[in-house]
Order: C-alpha cells, then sequence, then structure tokens
C-alpha cells in the first residue's frame, strides 16, 4: 500500500519490485565467519562460576587460617584449651592431683600406691 | 530442531563439533527454544552451547543486514565479526529489560556500517566493488539480480539515516516501532525518513527503468 502521498501508485509497485528483488537474493553468512564468531565468544566468555586458584608460594600460604578460626565456637574451645595448657604447665604436681581427682571422682591420696606398679624385681624373680 | 530454528539452513554442524570440544552442558537442541535473552544469560555464566546456538541464530541476520548496508561481502563480515564481538562482551551487564539481543545487534551493526560508508565516502561509487551474482542464470533471476544491484548502488547515494530506515524497513521487514528503538528517534521521524529515502530511490530507480524491466 502506498503510504507516501508524493509517490503514485506505479512508481511505488515499481519499488517493490525493486526491493522484491533484494530481498529475494540470498546472502548466507559463511561458515569460517560463524566458527570466527564462536571462537570470539569462547575467547571473551566471562567465567563467573569457577574462579582461578590462587598462586601458591609455599606450604603454609595454602593454609587457610582464617577458615580455620572463622567461627566464634572454635576460638572458645582453642582458648579454654590454652587456659588450661598454661594451668597444667606451671603448676605444681600436688596441685594437679586433687584437681584431676576431682574430675574423675577418685580420691585423693598423699603418695603414690605402689601395688599398682609393675616391678622389674617381681618379673624377674618369677619363673 | 536445528533447521526449524534458522531459516531453513542446516545450522552449521562445524559450530556444534566446535562447541562439543568446548562445553557442553545442555544439550545442543534443547537450547533451540530459549529465548535470545535467556541464551545471553546462560552464556554469561559459562555456557559454550548457549552461545553457538546465538551464533547461529544472529549472525546470519547481522550478516545480511551488513550486506544490504555495505554492498561488499568482506565489509559486512568485518561488520557481523565486530557486531557478535561487542554482544559477547556486554553479555556480562545486559539487562533484560532494556532490548532484545537481536535489536541491540541491529543498532550496532547499523552504527558500524554507517562509520564504514563514511570512511569509504572518499572512494568513488565506481570502484566499490559490485556484489557478487550468486543467483543462478537463468533470465528471471538475472533481472532480479540486476534490479537488486541497481538498488544497492542507489542506496549508497542515501544520507545515512534514510538507507538504513529504508533497509530495515523494506529489505529487513522490520516495524516502524523497532526501527525507531534501533536509531534511536521516534516513529513519526522513521516515517519521515522511509518516506524521503523512497523518493530519493524511485527518482534514481525509475531512470533506469527500461533496463531494470520497470517499465509498466
Amino acid at each position: 500500500m502506498n503510504r507516501n502521498p508524493e509517490i503514485d501508485d506505479d512508481t511505488d509497485q515499481a519499488l517493490e519490485r525493486v526491493f522484491d528483488a533484494a530481498r529475494a537474493v540470498e546472502n548466507p553468512a559463511p561458515d569460517r565467519l560463524m566458527l570466527a564468531i564462536l571462537q570470539d565468544a569462547q575467547r571473551v566468555q566471562p567465567t563467573p562460576m569457577s574462579k582461578p586458584e590462587p598462586v601458591r608460594r609455599g606450604w603454609f600460604d595454602g593454609f587457610n587460617l582464617g577458615a580455620v578460626f572463622a567461627q566464634w565456637p572454635a576460638a572458645a574451645v582453642l582458648a579454654a584449651c590454652l587456659g588450661a595448657g598454661v594451668f597444667i604447665g606451671y603448676a605444681a604436681p600436688e596441685e594437679i592431683s586433687p584437681f584431676t581427682d576431682s574430675l574423675t571422682g577418685a580420691q585423693a591420696s598423699s603418695g603414690l600406691d605402689t601395688d599398682t606398679y609393675f616391678s622389674l624385681d617381681g618379673l624377674l624373680s618369677e619363673g | 530442531m536445528w533447521s526449524g530454528r534458522f531459516g531453513g539452513r542446516t545450522p552449521l554442524p562445524i559450530l556444534a563439533k566446535h562447541v562439543t570440544r568446548w562445553a557442553m552442558p545442555m544439550p545442543l537442541d534443547a537450547m533451540t527454544d530459549l529465548t535470545d535473552n535467556a541464551l545471553l544469560v546462560r552464556y554469561a555464566n559459562g555456557d559454550g552451547v548457549a552461545a553457538a546456538v546465538l551464533t547461529a541464530r544472529l549472525t546470519p541476520m547481522v550478516y545480511r543486514l551488513a550486506m544490504r548496508l555495505l554492498g561488499n561481502a568482506a565489509d559486512a563480515e568485518d561488520v557481523a565479526q565486530e557486531a557478535m564481538l561487542r554482544l559477547w562482551r556486554i553479555a556480562p551487564d545486559w539487562r533484560q529489560d532494556e532490548a532484545k539481543p537481536s535489536t541491540w545487534l541491529y543498532r550496532v551493526a547499523t552504527n558500524l556500517c554507517t562509520d564504514r560508508l563514511r570512511r569509504r565516502r572518499s572512494v568513488p561509487l565506481e570502484d566499490i566493488a559490485e556484489p557478487a551474482d550468486e543467483t543462478p542464470g537463468i533470465e528471471h533471476r538475472m533481472h532480479s539480480a540486476v534490479r537488486a544491484q541497481a538498488l544497492t548502488k542507489a542506496l549508497e547515494t542515501l544520507p545515512d539515516r534514510q538507507r538504513e530506515a529504508v533497509v530495515l524497513r523494506h529489505l529487513e521487514g522490520l516495524a516502524n516501532p523497532e526501527i525507531a528503538e534501533i536509531l534511536a528517534i521516534s516513529v513519526e521521524a522513521v516515517e519521515s525518513l522511509i518516506a524521503r529515502g523512497k523518493r530519493a530511490l524511485a527518482a534514481q530507480l525509475l531512470a533506469q527503468k527500461d533496463e531494470l524491466g520497470l517499465e509498466k
């Protein structure tokens, strides 16, 4: 339909015939172009799902301290262990024993019970 | 299937072969029903098959437009490759609500063609290679080819915006609102460009109506 009032119908139909001819010309994209475009796509494709591994320079670089101590319960347990270690290291044995007995429910004793220990002499004298 | 989605042309076994060596998270056929927008998002998320489907779907369209605007296969290939490269690069930032990838590509390809034509202006029209006649040599098709070549030459003489509007409307078959979006102008401006472009084309083509077989 002629929507251009300055072009008469004959002229409009003639133009349409030219447009038809141009539309009929096939211009298929060459395969090499398609392949080049796909290779471009591969070359510049972002990879948000796979972060690159960080470069490691030594054994300690790969050990992630942040991940180990990231949560507060782990830090609390570590602090308790540290405190116990310091106490055991500095306290005298007689102070340790009541402490450990109170934990295990055993009776406090002033000395070592020698019956509970093996004697090399006893082994040699038997038999 | 491939052939139904790509204008009847058997779609490039070479792409399928290439993409199987790249990444295959989803079968090729399963992708052909996805929209261009969805495929572009998948590509941005690392999906190589989506790139193959988009390449097969959009490249012929961009190449055809470039051929119609430039009339030269080598230039059209360069424009198509550059336009598609820009699409790949913008994929991570693609906003699905803004435009269709095809409309965006039309806009980019049109601008690239305009740039090339402006650089080419210093070269006389007679020195520009004639489009190759790829049609079989029967008389009717020869006649069509002569008309198509005459149109290509006549389009070259139009101002950039008129040529783009006429090609998008009468050769690519787009609606005026989409052309307005591609050219970033109003629909009324598109109508005006097309009207003026057709008048200029008519003046040139009807001057050679005998050679083109356009007499009544």
